[in-house]
C-alpha cells in the first residue's frame, strides 16, 4: 500500500452513496470482489484540493452494523478493520439523507461508538430544502461532536464544495488517524436506545419538519394503484423487451458484419492451415458469438438501471411480491429473473441482493429457465422451418404464438420448479418481503453510464474469457481427428466431437433425435446459439450466419419431421446449453455440487420435455 | 391525540389499517409461526420499534397483501403476516 488516505463511505441503503463515490472519482474506480466472496467491491482514488491522495472504497449499504446479509457483514469487518484483505480505513465518510435524518442519524450512531476519525455528509441537501426540510448543520454537528458537510451528490457544484471541506478535514483528521488506538472488541449495541437518540438529535437539529414528499405519493398513488400499477409494469416490461429486440437490431448487425470482415480478412491474410482455422473457427467465431449480444445487453441494463436509480424497480418487487411468494420466493427475485432474459449470466450476478441463502439458491436455479436472448436464433431457425406463417382467429400469427408460447413455458417452468425446490432441497423458511421503498428520483446520467460500463465489463470478461476458452476446447473436437480422403459425409462425422454425437444419438433417438442434431448439440454446449452454425456445419453449408439459416430452413424441413423440430425447441427452453452460466453459477454459489445440481435436473427436464413432445406429436400426427 | 394508555379498544394491527390510516406503535409481538426468525431486528433496522408514527399506505392489486406503510418519512414495504405481528395505536379516530 502506498500512503494514501484510506476513506470508506458508509450509508444506508438509497442514501445517495454510490452517486456520492462516483462523483469523487469519476472514472477513477474499479469493481472487483472481496476475497472469498460474491461481494462487490467498489474502490475509487481522487486527490483533495491540498494535493492529498485518497483512496476510496464504497461500501455496502447497512442500515445498521449488526445487519446479517454477507455484504453488510463486509461493511461491518471493513470498518472494524476485520478483513485481511483490507486495510482498517483511516476516515469513515458517513452518508447520511438529509431528507430521512432520524433513520440514517442511527448508523452515525453506532459508528460514532467505534472511535475513529469521521465525517458525515449530509447529502440530498437540495431534496430537503425542497421539502422545506430546513437542517441546522452547526446543531447537528455539535450534538453529534462530528463535522457535518451538506452535499448535493447528483450535482458537480455539490460534489467540488465536499472536495473543498474534505481537504480541509481530512489534513486534520491524518493525523488524528495516526494517533487512533486500535479498536476494542465490538458488541452489537441495542438499536432502540440509539434510534431514540437518533431522534433527540434529529429533532435538535431539525429547524422545520417540512413537508412530505409529494412527488414520492402521488407517484405512488399512480404505480401502486390497483389497475394502473399493473398495467404500467407490464407496459413498462413490454416496451424494454421490444426495445432490447427491436433497438438491438441494427447494432447487433453491424458487429455481426465486423467480425465476419475480421473472419474474411484473416482468411485472405493467412494460409491454410490449423492456425488459421483454429483463429477463425474457434478465437472469433467463439468470442463474436457473446459479443454479439452487448447491444441487447447494454440496452436491458440501461433500463434496469434507469428502474433501479429512479426507485421504481423496488415498486416492481411490490407489485410482483404475491406471485414471487406463491412459490416460496419474496419481490426482490423479480430483478434477477428479469435480467435473465437477456442473459442468465448477469441474473444470476443480481442475485446478490437477496439476502436469505436459500431464496437466492433458488433463484439462481431457475435463473436459466428465463427464455435468453441466446436462444432466439435457434427459436426463429425452427418456427421458420417449421411453423406455417399464418393468422390465427384474424388476430394472431402463429409463428408469433409459438414464440410467445415457447417463452411462457420457461416462466411457467421456472415457477414450477422454483415451488419444488423450495419444498425440497432449498427447504426452509422464506424471507418474507421487507423492503425500503426509496423516494423517486430522476436518474442521473453520469451514475448511468458508469454503471453500464462497469457491468458491461464485468460481463465481457467473465463471459468472454470462459467462451473463449470453451471454443477453442470444442474447436479441438470438432476438427481432430480429420476426415479421411474418401470421406462420404461432413467433416465433423469423424471427428471427436462426431463420435461423441454418435454416441449421443443412441441417448437421443427415443426422443427423435437425428445424429446431425446430436453432433450440433456438443459445439452447442459453449452456447446455445451456435447450435446455428453447428447444424450448418453438419449440413456442409458455408457462409454467414445469414445464409446458413436461410439455406438451413430448406434442408430441415427436408430432413426432420415435425415431431422432431417440434421436440428440440422443447429441448431448448430447458436445456443448460450454455457453459459460461454453468460457470458463473458455479461461481456465485461457490459450489460444484450445485452447478452440477442445475446442468443434471435442467438437463433431464430438457429429455422429458423433448420426449413428451416427440411422442405426443407422432403420436398426433402419426 | 387521544389518552393512549386507556384506549385498548382503540388497538389494531398494522395489517387491519387502511390508507391514510395513522398510528403509533403500541407493541410488536415476538415472532410467530409463520414469520422467519430474526423479524424484530429486520422490523427495527427500518426503524419500526415501539413508539414510532405510522401511516398505513398502499396494497398490493393481487389480494392486498404486500403493503406499503410509512413511517417517520421511511416508506416500507412488508407482507402482511408480518404486518400482523405489530400493534398500533390508532391517532387520528377510527
Amino acid at each position: 500500500m502506498n500512503s494514501a488516505l484510506r476513506l470508506a463511505l458508509v450509508g444506508n441503503p438509497n442514501a445517495g452513496k454510490s452517486a456520492l463515490f462516483n462523483a469523487l472519482t469519476g472514472s477513477r474506480q474499479k469493481t472487483g470482489n472481496y476475497p472469498g466472496t460474491t461481494v462487490e467491491r467498489r474502490a475509487g482514488r481522487f486527490q483533495t484540493q491540498h494535493g492529498l491522495e485518497v483512496n476510496v472504497v464504497d461500501l455496502p449499504g447497512t442500515y445498521s452494523l449488526s445487519a446479517t446479509s454477507p455484504d453488510q457483514v463486509v461493511t461491518r469487518e471493513v470498518v472494524l478493520g476485520q478483513r485481511d484483505s483490507e486495510p482498517l480505513p483511516d476516515v469513515i465518510l458517513c452518508v447520511v439523507d438529509a431528507t430521512n435524518l432520524k433513520l440514517h442519524l442511527r448508523l452515525v450512531l453506532e459508528l460514532k461508538q467505534l472511535g475513529r476519525p469521521m465525517l458525515i455528509a449530509l447529502n440530498m441537501i437540495d431534496l430537503a430544502t425542497r421539502d422545506k426540510i430546513d437542517i441546522d448543520v452547526d446543531a447537528l454537528e455539535s450534538a453529534l461532536g462530528i463535522p457535518v458537510i451538506p452535499t448535493v451528490a447528483v450535482r458537480r457544484s455539490g460534489v467540488k464544495e465536499l472536495s473543498v471541506e474534505l481537504s480541509n478535514h481530512l489534513n486534520d483528521l491524518v493525523e488524528e488517524a495516526a494517533k487512533t488506538k486500535p479498536l476494542p472488541a465490538w458488541q452489537p449495541q441495542d438499536l432502540k436506545s440509539l434510534q431514540k437518540e437518533a431522534g433527540r438529535i434529529a429533532k435538535v437539529a431539525t429547524r422545520s419538519e417540512g413537508i412530505e414528499h409529494v412527488m414520492t405519493r402521488r407517484l405512488d398513488a399512480l404505480f401502486l394503484h390497483k389497475i394502473a400499477g399493473p398495467v404500467i409494469l407490464f407496459a413498462m416490461l413490454f416496451v424494454m423487451f421490444q426495445a432490447v429486440f427491436a433497438w438491438a437490431e441494427t447494432p447487433m448487425e453491424w458487429i455481426d458484419m465486423g467480425i465476419g470482415a475480421l473472419a474474411d480478412w484473416l482468411i485472405a491474410s493467412l494460409p491454410d492451415n490449423a492456425l488459421r482455422s483454429l483463429l477463425v473457427d474457434g478465437v472469433i467465431a467463439g468470442v463474436g458469438s457473446v459479443v454479439v449480444f452487448l447491444p441487447q445487453i447494454l440496452i436491458l441494463f440501461a433500463f434496469i438501471l434507469a428502474l433501479e436509480a429512479s426507485g421504481y424497480m423496488a415498486r416492481g418487487a411490490f407489485l410482483m411480491d404475491r406471485i414471487m411468494a406463491s412459490v416460496g420466493l419474496n419481490g426482490r427475485a423479480f430483478i434477477p429473473l428479469l435480467s435473465s432474459f437477456a442473459c442468465a449470466i448477469p441474473g444470476i450476478m443480481a442475485t446478490r441482493t437477496i439476502d436469505n441463502p436459500r431464496d437466492r439458491l433458488t433463484t439462481i436455479m431457475i435463473a436459466p429457465l428465463m427464455t435468453c436472448s441466446a436462444r432466439i436464433p435457434v427459436y426463429t431457425l425452427l418456427i421458420a422451418a417449421f411453423i406455417p406463417n399464418r393468422a390465427v382467429g384474424g388476430v394472431f400469427n402463429l409463428q408469433g404464438m409459438v414464440l410467445f408460447a415457447l417463452y411462457l413455458a420457461g416462466i411457467v417452468s421456472a415457477l414450477i420448479v422454483a415451488g419444488v425446490l423450495k419444498r425440497t432441497v432449498t427447504k426452509g423458511a422464506s424471507q418474507s418481503l421487507l423492503m425500503e421503498l426509496p423516494k423517486y428520483q430522476l436518474p442521473n446520467l453520469r451514475d448511468l453510464v458508469l454503471g453500464l460500463y462497469e457491468r458491461v465489463k464485468i460481463f465481457i470478461a467473465r463471459a468472454g474469457k470462459f467462451i473463449l476458452t470453451t471454443m477453442i476446447v470444442l474447436w479441438v473436437l470438432a476438427s481432430y481427428p480429420a476426415a479421411p480422403a474418401d470421406a462420404a459425409l461432413p467433416d465433423i462425422y469423424y471427428s471427436y466431437a462426431g463420435q461423441i454425437g454418435r454416441v449421443l444419438e443412441i441417448l437421443f433417438a427415443p426422443i427423435g433425435f437425428t445424429w446431425e442434431i446430436a453432433i450440433s448439440l456438443v459445439p452447442g454446449m459453449a452456447a446455445r446459439e451456435v447450435f446455428v452454425g453447428a447444424l450448418g456445419t453438419v449440413y456442409a453449408l458455408s457462409g454467414s450466419e445469414d445464409q446458413i439459416a436461410t439455406s438451413l430452413v430448406s434442408r430441415l424441413q427436408n430432413a426432420w419431421s415435425l415431431p422432431t423440430a417440434l421436440a428440440v425447441m422443447a429441448w431448448y427452453v430447458y436445456a443448460p446449453q450454455c457453459l459460461a452460466t454453468l460457470a458463473v453459477a458455479k461461481r456465485e454459489t461457490n459450489s460444484w455440487g450445485w452447478m452440477f445440481f442445475m446442468a443434471g435436473y435442467l438437463t433431464a427436464i430438457a429429455y422429458l420435455a423433448a420426449g413428451i413432445t416427440y411422442w405426443t406429436a407422432t403420436a398426433i400426427i402419426g | 391525540m387521544p389518552d393512549i394508555s386507556t384506549a385498548a379498544e382503540n388497538q389494531v394491527t398494522l395489517a387491519d389499517m387502511r390508507y391514510g390510516e395513522k398510528g403509533r406503535i403500541a407493541s410488536i409481538a415476538s415472532q410467530t409461526a409463520e414469520n422467519d426468525a430474526g423479524l424484530a431486528a429486520r422490523l427495527l433496522e427500518l426503524g419500526i420499534m415501539e413508539g414510532a408514527e405510522i401511516e398505513a399506505l398502499h396494497r398490493s392489486p393481487f389480494g392486498g397483501d404486500p403493503m406499503s406503510v410509512k413511517v417517520d418519512r421511511t416508506i416500507i414495504a412488508l407482507r402482511r403476516a408480518d404486518a400482523g405481528t405489530i400493534i398500533i395505536e390508532r391517532l387520528n379516530g377510527n
